[in-house]
């Protein structure tokens, strides 16, 4: 992990900053409290008044248990088929992005690699928007997350092909590459959307600014098994990738097959990246700003980072979407516009850092 | 109406500034219509005033299905309280005299003045359900901008009938909106009595332009994303026909406009249109008429060097609504001074 002084990882987290550093289990255990809160806060709040009581009372309802609890039809109808789907994609589409991006961070070594830093967000998009034009009727919603891999990864392989140089991947070209698809990704999406007058397509500002406001069950039932598989397999590559940290060679020697472990974590991380831009657009900066987060607690630690990201990005995304929809209400708020606020500045302060890491990009 | 293809950020600055009305008040001397409307639209013998008095819940014309240009079939049974999504249908649904059963209204819904003091539920395409939901309607109007589709279905998952609209274009198209709505809120015989006046306004200056044979090259400008998107409005938008019904000619399609595409400045200079049409909103959004005129294509016109700037509300310009005759009617004095309009 470069974000760890360049020196070693053992040194790290043998440091004296290791004994303020969090343990897995509490780490993951205050995210989760701090995710919980932030379901229950966001299913509470909404245009439609629905007490703390009926909430409870309409989902025990939809679990089979009478709770005695009593609730209008309205009210069950806008908990269960709308703030609840919303809130639920907000899960899933928060753990999707973090995991993967502390996942890209850790396969091309660059604390800067965020999903939509380096393009596979945008790849996603234009992947997305094309499949729903083309195979919208026969796929239906599982052309945008198919559509969506198939852009990201497209992306992911042309920005790692260009940044990769005498065997190892160039930092700045990294991001420079990305930039440069993402706008093409970007461009294309916006184009279709601006040229094909069909609202499944979805609109330039949902491609480039993410929202939550389209989730359904349905939805939600289309994008869950593809982050799952995220959540599932990424986490099994943590020893791998904290090798990768001491160097390409070394991780080699100690008996990792390194271009083997970047291909399969690029592809599931690309799959989980593409799943949530189908669903929910570019929400951008989520990818960055929670596996940052989680190391400034924890260490570098993949096999704290990637599991403790997860549930942070989870937490964050459901308050930055409670934001979204409340705080300029009756207009949907575009949710990127919100984590770019917070985001953008990190991102300046993490490329100093980098840069000074680096002794300058030369 | 093809508004699909504006870029998103013309809708939110619409949304924005529809929230503070503000008139735009010009240093240069030169036809200000809005001033125009205001009077007008005080209502001598304007349309807006013909319809019935006002308010049951259900007209005796309940209930309705109605198939909406999504396909989706809704069946209205109160009309009690209406929420509408675009302004073109608050002001129908109050030039039918059920004004006072609009219980929320969208951004864009600046006329009549009573609406705009309405709860406001959203801005298309940037529909949210829950405010829409928490204003208890019984009915929905909105067009196929109402979008996101899947907010417009979770409304319906509430057992809230949501009507959508087919886009409407040409001369005609305001007394068909006319007759819709009304058939949809129960009440076609008012719909009809509105829309046979709308209709004579209309035909009156239609009939009064076939004659003339001078007719002036004209152009509808709108801007969107503060004046750097200059869109030409002709064929397939709301403006088509409209500008031969008041006696010129649309340049858009000599300029190569079609639908709402942006332009070039080039294609707006080469349209050599000698009076140029836009709205206020467009205006105020880039700082007044000077800045309006400095906008690459427009001053190089015939129309910025004669003064020929026709400035209109929004809604009054592009709704294609009740008030389309008199709109008609100010494009063709303009055009034509000497012409009477009987």
């Amino acid at each position: 992990m470069t974000t760890a002084p360049p020196a070693s990882p053992q040194a790290a987290t043998a440091g004296p900053a290791a004994s303020r550093r969090m343990g897995r289990a509490p780490l993951v255990a205050l995210l989760g409290v701090m995710l919980l809160a932030a379901i229950v806060v966001s299913l509470g709040v909404g245009a439609v008044q629905i007490s703390p009581a009926a909430v409870v009372g309409i989902i025990l309802d939809h679990l089979g248990i009478d709770s005695g609890i009593e609730f209008t039809a309205r009210q069950d109808a806008v908990l269960w088929s709308i703030r609840l789907p919303r809130v639920m994609l907000g899960v899933v589409v928060g753990a999707g992005l973090a995991v993967a991006g502390a996942a890209l961070q850790g396969i091309f070594r660059n604390p800067l690699a965020d999903p939509q830093l380096i393009g596979v967000s945008s790849g996603a998009a234009l992947g997305s928007a094309g499949a729903i034009a083309l195979a919208g009727g026969s796929l239906g919603l599982l052309a945008g997350p198919i559509g969506g891999f198939v852009g990201g990864m497209a992306a992911g392989l042309a920005v790692y092909a260009l940044a990769r140089h005498e065997g190892r991947t160039e930092v700045v070209t990294l991001i420079l590459a990305g930039i440069a698809v993402a706008a093409i990704g970007g461009a294309g999406a916006g184009m279709l959307s601006f040229v094909v007058d069909d609202p499944a397509i979805r609109t330039a500002l949902f491609w480039s600014l993410g929202s939550l406001s389209v989730a359904t069950w349905k939805l939600w039932w289309v994008t869950l098994p593809f982050v799952l598989a995220g959540l599932v397999v990424l986490p099994m590559f943590a020893r791998a990738l904290n090798l990768t940290l001491l160097g390409e060679r070394e991780a080699q020697h100690l008996g990792v097959d390194v271009e083997r472990v970047r291909m399969v974590v690029l592809a599931v991380a690309v799959l989980t990246v593409g799943a949530t831009v189908a669903a929910a657009g570019v929400i951008g900066f989520i990818g960055l700003l929670v596996p940052h987060g989680v190391r400034l607690a924890a260490g570098p630690d993949h096999r704290v980072v990637l599991p403790a990201s997860a549930v942070g990005g989870a937490a964050l995304v459901v308050l930055a979407d409670l934001a979204a929809r409340t705080m300029a209400s009756p207009i949907d708020v575009p949710v990127g516009l919100l984590t770019a606020v917070v985001g953008g500045p990190l991102f300046l302060w993490l490329l100093r850092r980098t840069r000074r890491e680096h002794g300058g990009w030369g | 109406m093809k508004r699909l293809a504006i870029p998103e950020t013309g809708n939110l600055a619409r949304g924005a500034s529809a929230r503070s009305p503000r008139r735009w008040v010009g240093p240069i001397a030169v036809l200000l219509v809005s001033a125009l409307i205001a009077t007008a639209c005080g209502g001598d013998d304007a349309a807006t005033t013909t319809a019935a008095p006002t308010t049951t819940g259900t007209g005796g014309g309940l209930p309705v299905v109605y198939t909406g240009a999504d396909g989706v079939e809704s069946t209205i049974t109160d009309a009690g309280r209406i929420v509408t999504l675009s302004g073109e249908f608050t002001e129908i649904v109050f030039a039918l005299g059920l004004g006072g059963n609009v219980v929320g209204v969208d951004l864009s819904s600046v006329y009549p003045e009573e609406a705009a003091d309405l709860p406001k539920v959203g801005v298309e395409r940037l529909l949210l359900a829950e405010p829409i939901i928490a204003q208890n309607p019984t009915v929905v109007l909105g067009d196929v901008d109402a979008t996101p589709v899947e907010v417009i279905d979770q409304v319906r998952q509430t057992g809230i009938p949501v009507v959508i609209f087919p886009r409407y274009e040409g001369v005609d198209a305001p007394a068909t909106k006319i007759r819709e709505v009304a058939r949809v809120l129960g009440i076609p015989e008012t719909g009809e009595e509105l829309a046979a006046s709308v209709q004579e306004e209309i035909d009156a200056v239609v009939a009064a332009t076939a004659a003339v044979e001078e007719r002036p090259p004209a152009a509808v400008v709108y801007l969107a994303n503060r004046g750097s998107t200059i869109l030409m409005l002709g064929d397939n938008t709301v403006m088509e026909g409209l500008l031969e019904a008041a006696g010129a000619i649309d340049v858009a399609p000599a300029a190569g406009a079609d639908g709402m595409m942006p332009l070039t400045p080039e294609a707006l200079a080469g349209g050599a249109p000698d009076y140029i049409i836009t709205t206020d909103r467009g205006i105020d959004a880039t700082g007044g008429l000077e800045g309006f005129l400095e906008i690459p294509g427009v001053g190089e016109t015939p129309a910025a060097a004669a003064g020929n700037i026709l400035v209109f509300e929004d809604l009054y310009l592009l709704g294609l609504g009740p008030r389309t005759g008199q709109l008609l009617r100010d494009l063709a004095t303009a055009f034509h001074p000497d012409l009477t309009i009987p």
